[in-house]
């Protein structure tokens, strides 16, 4: 998913189309890997 | 963490943040974690990164990228110097910055200059990174890869200068020149392909194929353009996505990517590694785009386009193109990479095999699908000229405007093909009749290709010496223009020539050529009349199967020759490609006066003795006095040098620097000259420069598989690189293109000898006819071979012999070195004094040969030092040769050896 939002600049729907998961999901994973990811970076 | 227990954190982190932070959050917090209070600070910890992420990742550096490499390069205007550039024009903007029409004022060419813009030129480790990237690229020699000639800063702007094209872009050919006939395609894909090769073959994949990075010229060479330059774009991309954690409020320029996606792969597109297998998948996008009319992967957005690329399985129905060219475009756009083509010489080679199932049928009825527009035999099935009967379905719709396609011409063949079929399986009579018809007229209807022929020097009949430069220059110049077709064998000019002033069999000169026919000719000259009998002989029976008599004048040398190619070729049936046929006709120069001296040239450049050859350089300056591009005449001018050179005639001092000059002059003019590049090769060697050595004779063999010189050149090269078993193979090559030079199995022993392989090199030797077994230098191949199996007396007899024929520096070095191996030391130091007291070049390098046998070190090492600094061509072997042996354990031993940069 974040191949998809981030590397190819797909915005949430288009991110929920290609993955066929619902765009609700989608924000919710982001939302959770940006975090998880931030923190990663930080460390 | 568990699984279940992550899970948990996840689902609360997730359903907090939907919480207005503050009291309701926390009260929901305090619900959910109740008493765990790792639990709770878990998920604390996860809502805090994430409202210190900010909106970290949430823009895509995509565009953020494009801004930062299109960013201005300031202003170059016309006339502008630049070092040793002069700006002439702007040619375009790509990918980092703008691109120029410039000319090199030193050498004197036109160069492509591309101009990094500022944003890249200002952080050092992009330009770091860059310059190493265009270096590797920069090593690729490839007739298809466009040459980088140099990475360079003037003030601060960072350039690239390249070979400047003038032709077209695939793209621009595709959108300007209407469809693309079948063959033409084929022929530039394959030309692609060939430089993809190349590339992958040295660890570069180039990562951005797309039809605006392959090149037309003219001429229908190809050149695949920005090698290695897309990986660094992508390391900035994803470099750009850890380092920039601030907000960059940019413009996206989505259709400046857009281009760029259309032809990612999938792993491209999810940023996942990368391998030579990408390029096969962009260059089926090309290939699918140019043969259909449209984008496999199109879509408004680049979203859209990356969704299709993703997921989406455009279909090639076999019913609207031939299903061996669907086949080769499915199996690039396979999406998992293991079903892919693994190697572009695997695409390759389906595109060689599928433009031969094409030669099969021949198709007058539907030439008229280009000429006559939309009218095509698909014309029913389109509508508003798109294909939109699911004849040519792609799953993605695409937004590209319809343009009439190559499509049709590969319906055609397929109805012409079902066509065939029909009548064979409906009318059995018909067929039996049509077997019956060819079996008795197809001698007639289908002439065989002939594949191979010699061109005999052409005899000079009018006895005077006018014309003898031009009957064997006529012929010579023939063989070259020949040999230039990879599908034609042509007999070397050494092995055609040795005919030259006997009246001999046709029969018997094809058999002992291994060629099918046989070109003859007769010149007589009287004044400016010229009067020229050609004949082309089957050999098989003595038949002619062409003839012709042309009564010109002199100044028309060039003319006739060009017909008589013609007129050959087409005699023979051989298929050209457009590149081919425009190859072929070619005029080398288009002054009459400057082609008679540029004969004359090559006429006393192949007699012997260094006067001969002096005068051959006088001509070629003459030439090129006339015609300062004459590439050939330069390319001529670099062979007489480099010859004086070889001969011991001159030092190399001397000699090569203007070899070197006349070469590269000829290259620049015109880099499809084979033996040009052959030596350069030489040339590069004796510069220590190994890889381009190799590239260079790489080249040259790809111009011209049949040049049996260069594969000899190339089995040098690699033994003196000690990389004995290429070596064998390519000297062995040598031998079977030209069966008749009976010395090559000479350079074959010598090889063995520098591999060590005594037995074998004597075997070897004693394989050779009288003749070439006595020549000077096989006499000390022999006499070392003896001579390193302690066998002395062999190896006097055979050194005596040799000084007997020919009193070379390097016999009596060998000689003197037996002499101290014997013990006969004042025997030696003899030899030594008669060495120094000799006409000509003596090698340095040779020399300390003779000084290790002594036992003289610091001589040794001194005429070393000196063999070094004067590029002695013969330094080379210091590697390989065994008579160095003694001084081996010597540090200066290791040194020279990293200075020439070769190695133990």
């Amino acid at each position: 998913m974040v191949e998809l939002r981030y590397f190819s600049g797909l915005t949430v729907e288009e991110t929920a189309e290609v993955l066929k998961i619902s765009a609700m999901t989608v924000k919710r994973d982001w939302n959770v890997a940006k975090a998880l990811l931030y923190k990663e970076i930080k460390k | 963490m568990s699984d279940s227990r992550w899970e948990k954190v996840k689902e609360v982190f997730q359903a907090a943040l939907e919480r207005t932070p503050g009291a309701e959050r926390e009260r929901y917090l305090s619900e959910e974690c109740g008493a765990d209070a790792g639990f709770r600070a878990e998920v604390l910890d996860l809502l805090h990164s994430f409202n210190e992420a900010d909106d970290f990742l949430d823009e895509s550096p995509i565009g953020e990228v494009a801004e930062a490499i299109v960013g201005k390069t300031g202003n170059l205007a016309p006339g502008q110097q630049m070092g040793r550039y002069r700006i002439e024009r702007k040619l375009g903007a790509g990918g980092m910055g703008e691109v120029f029409l410039a000319r090199d004022t030193e050498l004197e060419r036109p160069v492509a200059l591309k101009i990094l813009s500022a944003a890249f030129s200002n952080n050092a480790d992009r330009v770091r990174r860059f310059v190493q990237e265009a270096r590797s690229a920069s090593a690729l020699n490839h007739p298809n890869i466009l040459t980088i000639y140099e990475i360079g800063q003037f003030e601060n702007l960072r350039f690239i200068a390249t070979e400047y094209i003038e032709g077209e872009t695939l793209r621009e050919r595709q959108r300007g020149g209407g469809p693309l006939a079948l063959d033409e395609i084929l022929d530039v894909f394959g030309q692609t392909a060939a430089a993809l090769s190349a590339a992958h073959a040295a660890n570069i994949v180039h990562r951005d194929i797309k039809p605006e990075n392959i090149m037309l010229r003219r001429d229908g060479l190809v050149k695949v353009l920005d090698f290695g330059l897309a990986k660094l774009l992508e390391n900035e991309t994803a470099k750009a996505g850890s380092e920039n954690l601030k907000k960059a409020q940019v413009n996206t320029t989505p259709g400046l990517v857009m281009g760029t996606v259309a032809y990612m792969s999938p792993e491209q597109a999810r940023g996942l590694p990368t391998d030579a297998r990408t390029d096969v998948w962009s260059l089926g996008v090309c290939l699918s785009e140019i043969v259909f009319g449209v984008q496999p992967f199109a879509g408004e957005m680049v979203s859209d386009q990356i969704a299709a690329i993703l997921k989406s399985e455009p279909e090639f129905e076999s019913e609207a193109a031939s299903p061996g060219l669907c086949r080769i475009v499915e199996k690039c756009l396979e999406k998992n990479t293991e079903n892919r083509y693994q190697t572009i010489k695997d695409f390759s080679l389906d595109v060689k095999n599928f433009s031969k199932e094409l030669e099969v049928p021949a198709e007058p009825e539907f030439s008229f699908a280009y000429s006559s527009g939309q009218k095509t035999v698909g014309e029913n099935e389109r509508s508003n000229g798109k294909q939109t009967d699911g004849r040519a379905t792609f799953s993605t719709q695409n937004s590209l405007p319809p343009r009439s396609s190559s499509v049709e011409y590969v319906v055609g063949k397929i109805k012409k093909r079902k066509f065939l079929s029909f009548s064979a399986a409906g009318v059995a009579v018909a067929v039996l009749a049509l077997v019956l018809y060819f079996s008795v007229f197809s001698e007639f209807l289908h002439a065989q290709p002939i594949n191979s022929l010699a061109v005999l020097s052409f005899d000079n009949k009018g006895g005077n010496a006018d014309g003898e430069y031009l009957s064997d220059g006529l012929s010579e110049s023939l063989i070259n223009k020949l040999s230039q077709l990879p599908q034609l064998k042509v007999a070397s000019r050494s092995a055609a020539f040795r005919y030259k002033g006997q009246n001999v069999d046709p029969r018997e000169v094809a058999r002992a050529l291994g060629v099918e026919a046989i070109v003859t000719g007769k010149v007589v000259r009287r004044g400016d009349d010229l009067q020229i009998n050609v004949e082309l002989i089957n050999g098989a029976d003595n038949t002619q199967i062409w003839g012709e008599n042309y009564r010109r004048k002199v100044a028309d040398v060039q003319v006739i020759q060009e017909e008589i190619a013609q007129a050959v070729l087409q005699k023979l049936c051989l298929k050209l490609s457009g590149a081919e046929e425009r190859r072929v006709a070619a005029r080398i120069t288009d002054n009459p006066q400057a082609y008679q001296l540029f004969l004359n040239g090559i006429f006393y450049r192949r007699k012997n003795g260094p006067e001969n050859v002096k005068k051959a350089i006088e001509y070629q300056n003459q030439a090129i006095a006339l015609d300062p591009e004459f590439a050939l005449a330069y390319a001529e001018l670099g062979a007489s040098y480099y010859t004086l050179v070889i001969s011991n005639s001159v030092d190399p001092q001397t000699g090569m620097p203007p070899a070197r000059q006349a070469i590269e002059k000829a290259l620049t003019l015109n880099e499809t000259l084979a033996e040009a590049h052959e030596l350069n090769s030489g040339i590069k060697m004796s510069e220590f420069n190994w890889q381009s050595a190799e590239d260079e004779i790489r080249w040259a063999i790809e111009l011209n598989p049949n040049l049996a010189a260069a594969h000899t050149n190339y089995a040098d090269l690699l033994s003196v690189m000690g990389r004995f078993d290429e070596a064998l193979r390519e000297i062995r090559r040598a031998q079977e293109l030209d069966p008749l030079r009976i010395n090559l199995v000479n350079n074959e022993g010598e090889i063995l000898l520098r591999a060590r392989r005594y037995d074998d090199a004597l075997a070897t030797l004693d394989r050779a006819v009288p003749e070439a077994a006595n020549e000077t230098f096989a006499l000390i191949y022999r006499a070392r071979a003896n001579a390193a199996k302690g066998r002395y007396d062999e190896a006097f007899a055979s050194l005596r012999k040799s000084l007997a024929d020919h009193k070379t520096a390097n016999g009596l070095i060998h000689l003197g070195r037996l002499f101290a191996l014997a013990g006969k030391r004042e025997e030696a130091l003899g030899i030594l004094e008669q060495i120094k007291s000799l006409d000509g070049y003596v090698s340095p390098a040779e020399t300390a040969i003779l000084y290790a046998a002594l036992g003289m070190r610091e001589q040794a090492f001194a005429v070393l030092e000196q063999a070094f600094a004067t590029r002695d061509l013969q330094i080379v072997l210091l590697k390989t040769a065994s008579e160095y042996d003694p001084l081996r354990d010597d540090p200066r031993f290791n040194d020279l050896l990293r200075r020439i940069n070769l190695s133990q």
